[in-house]
């Protein structure tokens, strides 16, 4: 349902992506792994177009697009057919936790109000948040702000949802609650690409993982291949530095 | 010295005559400065294009004169570029028929977009970027996210400045008298000098100014307190 041909992004003269392709079906969950630099999150947002690629063919149910050249049509339209859940959360500082549901639905989508309150409180009770619907961001914490950013994304009903390091700006013992959160859609078919440094997550969830490095995908397979059998030196040399060996002790 | 009691309350009745004036005058300006100013800062912050150069040396003229001066300026200059441009699309036009209010709105505007959209700039460039990305993630327009998302979180972070912005205007607005608009400033003047009594006169207008002030700060204060509670921001 998704493909992406050769995506290319420059940052003056850092180049990000290098030539990147990548496909999702319907239903999977993707884990998109890498040191940081890779290019990881920079290739999230090339698909949201939140960053313009510089060259790269998407093609998002069954529709080619130009990532370049792509028109405001175009970009509202995979925009709407797609969600994004930030690092930061970025949950509207304006609004309350309902209001920050409803917003794409009501705004985005034209739902009549009525309609759009129903949907966006079955999101929040789905993240376990719908007590908090009438709270100002301000005052929840790290995980509650993650998993409203969640109930927003779902809310939406997307064809996929685009997780961009969902729990690493969260403090260790809030990161549990999200990540139980993001395998309960999982188990629910939804599709979505999920760009993580939790590797046990990466295990349990994902049906496919990319590893990326220095802007271009290094190996990818299931967990199983990537994890306990890597085909490539590079994969190798970041699972050992970044996965605890059991009998490493202190 | 003996101020003449009688006298500052017949110049205040005089002067109430002018208080529609600079009310009209503040409102008008208030109402298209601060979309417009808003309008300024959002294509100065994208920073590419021309139209951000051209209002960067724009800001940059009113920021660095006079208020005098630019009023002395435009109220001189504008009738004949008004003149001239009609005239070459044929056109008859009565320049001097223009009401000095008229230049009063355009001209104090002018200068208002300026000042509002430094203050929007710094108010706008403190809200987080991702509110925005958020907003287009979602499916809004980015129109509407600034409109939704991003300008009330700038509002909110403005006000104080907002309120000086508002407080400047009630005292720029009394320089409109170089402009023959009877404000309460040109009333006061004009009393003062027919009985040259100028210190009663001007007492007047003085209080009415602090009032008026005074009651701006009020309503600032409120709103901010108002939009801390609700928005916890």
């Amino acid at each position: 349902m998704l493909e992406l041909k050769d995506v290319k992004k420059s940052f003056g003269k850092n180049r990000i992506l290098k030539g990147v392709d990548i496909s999702v079906n319907k239903g999977d969950v993707v884990v998109i792994l890498g040191p940081s630099g890779s290019g990881k999150t920079t290739l999230l947002r090339t698909i949201n177009f939140l960053e313009r690629a510089d060259s790269g063919t998407m093609i998002f149910d069954g529709k080619t697009y130009d990532m370049k050249r792509a028109g405001k049509k175009e970009v509202n339209f995979v925009r709407k057919n797609t969600a994004f859940v930030f690092q930061n959360y970025c949950l509207f500082n304006n609004k309350t936790v309902l209001q920050n549901v409803t917003e794409g639905l009501i705004i985005g989508r034209k739902v009549p109000k009525a309609e759009a309150e129903v949907k966006a409180k079955a999101a929040l009770e789905k993240v376990g948040m719908l007590d908090y619907a009438d709270y100002y961001p301000s005052r929840l914490s790290g995980g509650m702000q993650q998993r409203v950013g969640i109930a927003r994304a779902v809310a939406v009903s997307p064809d996929i949802i685009l997780f961009d390091e969902p729990t690493s700006a969260l403090d260790p013992e809030l990161v549990g609650d999200v990540l139980k959160v993001i395998r309960k859609l999982a188990k629910e078919d939804i599709t979505m690409i999920v760009v993580t440094h939790e590797m046990s997550f990466a295990e349990d969830v994902a049906n496919k993982v990319i590893f990326m490095a220095d802007g271009v995908v290094v190996e990818e397979g299931t967990p199983e291949e990537i994890f306990y059998r890597p085909k490539e030196e590079r994969t190798r040399q970041f699972l050992s530095r970044i996965i605890p060996v059991d009998n490493y002790v202190i | 010295m003996k101020l003449d009691h009688n006298f500052i309350k017949n110049t205040f009745i005089a002067v109430l005559a002018g208080v529609p004036v600079t009310f009209k005058l503040i409102l008008v300006v208030l109402l298209f400065s601060i979309p417009l100013g808003v309008v300024v800062a959002i294509v100065r912050m994208n920073k590419s294009g021309v139209l951000s150069k051209i209002f960067s040396v724009y800001v940059s003229f009113i920021r660095g004169t006079p208020a005098m001066v630019q009023i002395y300026l435009l109220y001189n200059a504008l009738p004949v570029v008004i003149m001239r441009f009609f005239q070459e699309k044929g056109i008859g036009i009565d320049v001097y028929g223009i009401k000095g209010m008229t230049y009063a709105y355009f001209i104090l505007t002018a200068t208002y977009i300026a000042v509002m959209s430094e203050s929007f700039r710094g108010g706008l460039s403190a809200v987080d970027k991702g509110q925005l990305e958020a907003a287009k993630s979602i499916g809004l327009t980015p129109f509407q996210g600034y409109y939704r998302i991003v300008i009330p979180q700038a509002m909110a972070n403005i006000l104080p400045v907002l309120a000086n912005n508002v407080t400047g205007l009630v005292k720029m607005s009394s320089l409109v008298f170089a402009m023959s608009v009877f404000d309460i400033t040109a009333i006061a003047k004009t009393e003062g000098a027919r009985h040259t009594t100028y210190v009663e006169a001007y007492l007047v207008i003085a209080v009415m100014y602090i009032t008026l002030n005074l009651t701006i700060e009020l309503i600032f204060k409120l709103l901010e307190k108002r939009i801390k509670e609700y928005h916890a921001l």
